[in-house]
């Protein structure tokens, strides 16, 4: 895929800032009272996300990293206000009716955020492709939020009223005046148009879409093994993760537990002398290195796992072992000398990864780490 | 040796009570404030209550059910909601609206975050509010004896009088379970022999409501006067929520110090809405909030054990220092950009300053034209200012006059008067409006210049519907009302939104009198 087309599909349907990645939540909540307020502050946060990623796209190699966020929001915020002269010059009518949210996208922050994360590190036309993902992917979040609380709210989608009393179809004739007497008899519930509405139409909305990401996401990892990039979890983008990091760290437990048997999950693998050989190769690996951890590690880096409470408590403790060699005088709160026992310490403690004992040593493991 | 000891977490040593014993008790305590609602408010409140328990053990059952969760509906919980609810409706309700009511109680208040337990808020309370707001105008009519009557708290607000021993016994109009207060205090006393409720937040609750009314009415120059304090005890929905609804386990804090915080909180909370609020009551509202604070409230009041906070940790305060050269080249960086947009702005202000006062002078022009459409042309009239503010507020008004022009028809006469006026009595504080008066004192119409009231309730006020009711009529001094305008010189109040049209109609009636002065020569 182009790269253009890619960071508007990007915008629009993968990271979509509404409800992918949470962004802007305060306008999101707070102008989405009606479908044409929604679009009307989405496509003018678009607007302004394309210039300013432009520009501080132009600008990525001037600016000093010290100083970025600050000039990332001069920037905007000259952008805002030029854009806000300009309505009111030659668009009064526009000014009247998008006029109080122009000052609010100085604030938002998904414009700070796609400088600081894409515009700030890529070129200019790429980065105003983003800011145009970002910006129809905000649009089209606050537009359906909005219409649905305007729907439930009013009994209308973008003034046109199809819910209660007075709707469309009940000046049509026929079998559709008939659909209209019914939905006539809807009662507009006043508090979706009120701020709580917001709140109970984002969730709805999120929740739903949460759910048909997940079943997607299941059936993927079905398919293909799940990994991740080699980088920490903190600067991963990828904010729908969430179920696939447990799946993993499970599974790699059981890989610390029993490498072995582990490995005959790849059974679908066509090739049969793969098959075979694999397990073989770790067999061997372990029992050369008589260290089977070793293995898991290095088989756990291969398949990009994060790292697992076993590995880090192992580097800690071989960190005391050689703390404590260097130091001979000092007290020896475990004795670790062997590599053996080392390993039996370990195990035990990635057995209950997340019982507080285990959490307790690596706390005061890492205070020791620290004074050496 | 392993055998002789049992190893489990806490707790070790279990009550007898069961969640279902102890929802049996709160139906039993609630039954004396149910049949009297029943007697007081015939076959309406009956229904309701039924529809308010059937749909909210329907609604558990259901969406256990989809959620694949285990069937609660044994332990009464959902019986109790869906009772308490019930009686804190007015009985003049529709059935759909209870049916609502139940579902938003259960699946959204209840269900979704977790079930008994686990909601954060009152589910009973969290769906009175909901209805409340989506649907204030039936939430907020009243009955009693087939008609509509004040309740009273909103006639003791409207600076009425009301007989305190009716409200003791319940004869008075309000929702279907409050009006009792002494069949609540015989379910409350119920519920503290069966040791069900501890006293504390009750007492703190109404013990705090009572000094800030008492603290109220003697600085409003009422004196100590015991039948008003009485009055605001026995009103509204202030025993019932004490008893029954404050002290809702889920939704109340556990420690002791916490239960007395929370009670504080609300009864000022209670007290700042029913007073200063626009509603006359404030319980649900007090309670729902106050349960929003609880994590806080425990947090703050949590028991520290013995030895805990004896060891400080201590922050290692290593920052790292900018060199000189990147701190100078940081600074022109910024300054650079900061004065290039600077200039930039400077130059597009200085393009665009006609084209603006262009449009806001035509979009001013627009607005007088709406209000009077008659006229042909306008003309800025001299006055002024303080002199008019001035003689407004003698008047007793809260209005500032920001702009007068006179309306001249084709041949340049003057026909009349377009006034642009600002007040602060909207509910969310400043609003401005146009309107325009011919010589003879007839309200052309108005328009909202600058409007920001609650969506859907003050906010409808810049209906045709609202404004068409100024137009064309010749009365020197409007007047509100809740009873459907029967005259010419009443305004139908918005539904739920009785301060905007208070705000609306006084900034009409400072406009009407600012014109009378103007003809009068001054």
């Amino acid at each position: 895929m182009n790269k253009c087309t890619e960071r508007l599909y990007n915008g629009i349907v993968k990271e979509n800032p509404t409800f992918v990645q949470m962004l802007g939540m305060c306008p999101t909540l707070a102008v989405t009272s009606s479908a044409i307020n929604g679009a009307g502050m989405g496509l003018s946060t678009t607007c302004i996300l394309i210039l300013s990623n432009f520009v501080i796209s132009l600008l990525r190699k001037v600016i000093p990293d010290k100083v970025r966020i600050p000039s990332f929001i001069v920037i905007i915020a000259s952008f805002v206000t030029v854009i806000q002269f300009l309505m009111q010059a030659y668009l009064p009518s526009l000014n009247a009716s998008l006029g109080i949210y122009i000052p609010l996208i100085v604030v938002n922050c998904i414009i700070l955020g796609r400088a600081e994360s894409y515009a700030s590190k890529n070129k200019p036309l790429p980065s105003m492709f983003d800011g145009m993902g970002m910006g129809l992917g905000f649009t089209i979040g606050l537009t359906v939020i909005g219409a649905f609380r305007e729907l439930l709210g009013k009994g209308c989608v973008f003034g046109y009223q199809i819910l209660g009393d007075d709707n469309l179809l009940q000046h049509s004739s026929g079998i559709f005046k008939a659909i209209g007497d019914v939905l006539g008899l809807y009662t507009p519930v006043t508090i979706f148009v009120l701020a709580p509405g917001a709140f109970f139409v984002l969730a709805f909305i999120i929740a739903f879409i949460n759910k048909k990401t997940a079943k997607k996401q299941a059936l993927s990892d079905s398919r293909t093994p799940v990994s991740c990039k080699p980088e920490s979890c903190a600067g991963c983008t990828n904010l729908m993760c969430g179920g696939k990091i447990f799946a993993e760290s499970n599974e790699n437990k059981a890989a610390l537990q029993k490498p072995l048997k582990g490995e005959p999950k790849q059974e679908e693998v066509p090739n049969t002398s793969a098959e075979k050989s694999k397990p073989e190769e770790v067999l061997k690996a372990s029992e050369d290195e008589s260290k089977p951890e070793e293995a898991q590690k290095v088989s756990a880096e291969e398949n990009g796992f994060h790292q697992e409470n076993g590995i880090e408590i192992k580097s800690i403790m071989n960190k005391i072992a050689r703390y404590h060699e260097a130091n001979p005088g000092m007290v020896k709160p475990i004795e670790v000398p062997e590599a053996e026992a080392e390993n039996v310490k370990a195990e035990a403690d990635v057995s209950v990864p997340n019982s507080r004992n285990s959490r307790k040593k690596k706390k005061n493991n890492g205070k020791g780490g620290k004074q050496s | 040796m392993e055998n002789t000891f049992k190893i489990s977490s806490s707790p070790h040593v279990r009550d007898k009570k069961t969640t279902a014993g102890i929802m049996l008790d709160v139906i039993i305590a609630l039954l004396p404030a149910a049949v009297f609602g029943v007697i007081n408010f015939k076959t309406n409140a009956f229904i309701l209550i039924l529809t308010c328990v059937v749909s909210c053990v329907f609604f558990e059952w259901a969406i256990e059910t989809i959620l694949k969760r285990k069937t609660t509906i044994n332990d009464w919980s959902a019986a109790v909601t869906g009772l308490l609810l019930a009686l804190n409706l007015s009985p003049e309700v529709p059935v759909w609206m209870a049916i609502l009511g139940s579902a938003f109680a259960i699946i959204i208040v209840k269900q979704l975050f977790g079930g008994l337990g686990y909601n954060f808020m009152n589910p009973a309370l969290g769906a009175r509010c909901f209805l409340l707001i989506s649907f204030t105008g039936q939430m907020t009519t009243f009955t009693y004896d087939g008609v509509t009557a004040a309740t009273p708290l909103a006639v003791l607000k409207s600076g009425g009088t009301v007989n305190v021993s009716d409200m003791f016994i319940g004869n008075t109009a309000g929702t279907i379970g409050e009006t009792s207060v002494i069949c609540i205090l015989i379910g409350a006393i119920y519920l503290v022999a069966r040791k069900i409720i501890k006293l504390t937040i009750p007492l703190t609750y109404i013990g705090t409501f009572a000094v800030c009314i008492m603290i109220y009415a003697v600085s409003a120059g009422r004196g100590w006067d015991i039948s008003y304090l009485a009055a605001e005890l026995c009103g509204g929905g202030l025993m019932l929520g004490a008893f029954f609804m404050a002290t809702d386990y889920v939704t109340s804090p556990i420690t002791p110090n916490g239960k007395v915080l929370f009670g504080m909180i609300l009864g000022i909370l209670t007290f700042l809405f029913r007073i200063y609020g626009g509603s006359a009551e404030g319980v649900s509202y007090a309670i729902i909030f106050s349960n929003l604070l609880v994590p806080l409230i425990e947090r703050v009041t949590q028991p520290k054990a013995f030895g805990e906070g004896a060891e400080g940790e201590a922050n290692s305060g290593n920052k790292k220092k900018m060199d000189v050269k990147s701190i100078i080249i940081a600074t022109v960086a910024i300054l650079i950009i900061t004065v290039i947009s600077g200039v930039a702005l400077a130059y597009v202000q200085k393009v665009t300053k006609q084209p603006i006062a262009d449009a806001n002078q035509k979009a001013k022009e627009e607005a007088y034209k709406e209000v009077y459409a008659d006229a042909a042309g306008f003309d800025v009239l001299d006055f002024d200012k303080q002199q008019a503010s001035e003689y407004l507020s003698e008047q007793g008004y809260k209005c500032d006059i920001e702009e007068v022009v006179t309306a001249k028809d084709q041949s340049g006469n003057d026909i009349g008067y377009v006034l642009v006026i600002n007040s602060h009595e909207g509910y969310d504080g400043y609003m401005q409006l146009a309107m325009g008066v011919t010589k003879d004192g007839v309200t052309n119409g108005i328009s909202f210049l600058t409007l920001n009231e609650t969506a859907g309730l003050g906010m409808e006020a810049d209906t045709d519907s609202f404004k068409s009711q100024f137009a064309d009529k010749a009365v020197e001094k409007f007047e509100y009302t809740k009873q459907g305008a029967s005259k010419d010189n009443e305004i139908d109040a918005l539904s739920g939104a009785t301060i905007t049209t208070n705000g609306v109609v006084n900034a009409v009636n400072a406009g009407l009198a600012f014109v009378n002065e103007l003809k009068g020569g001054n």
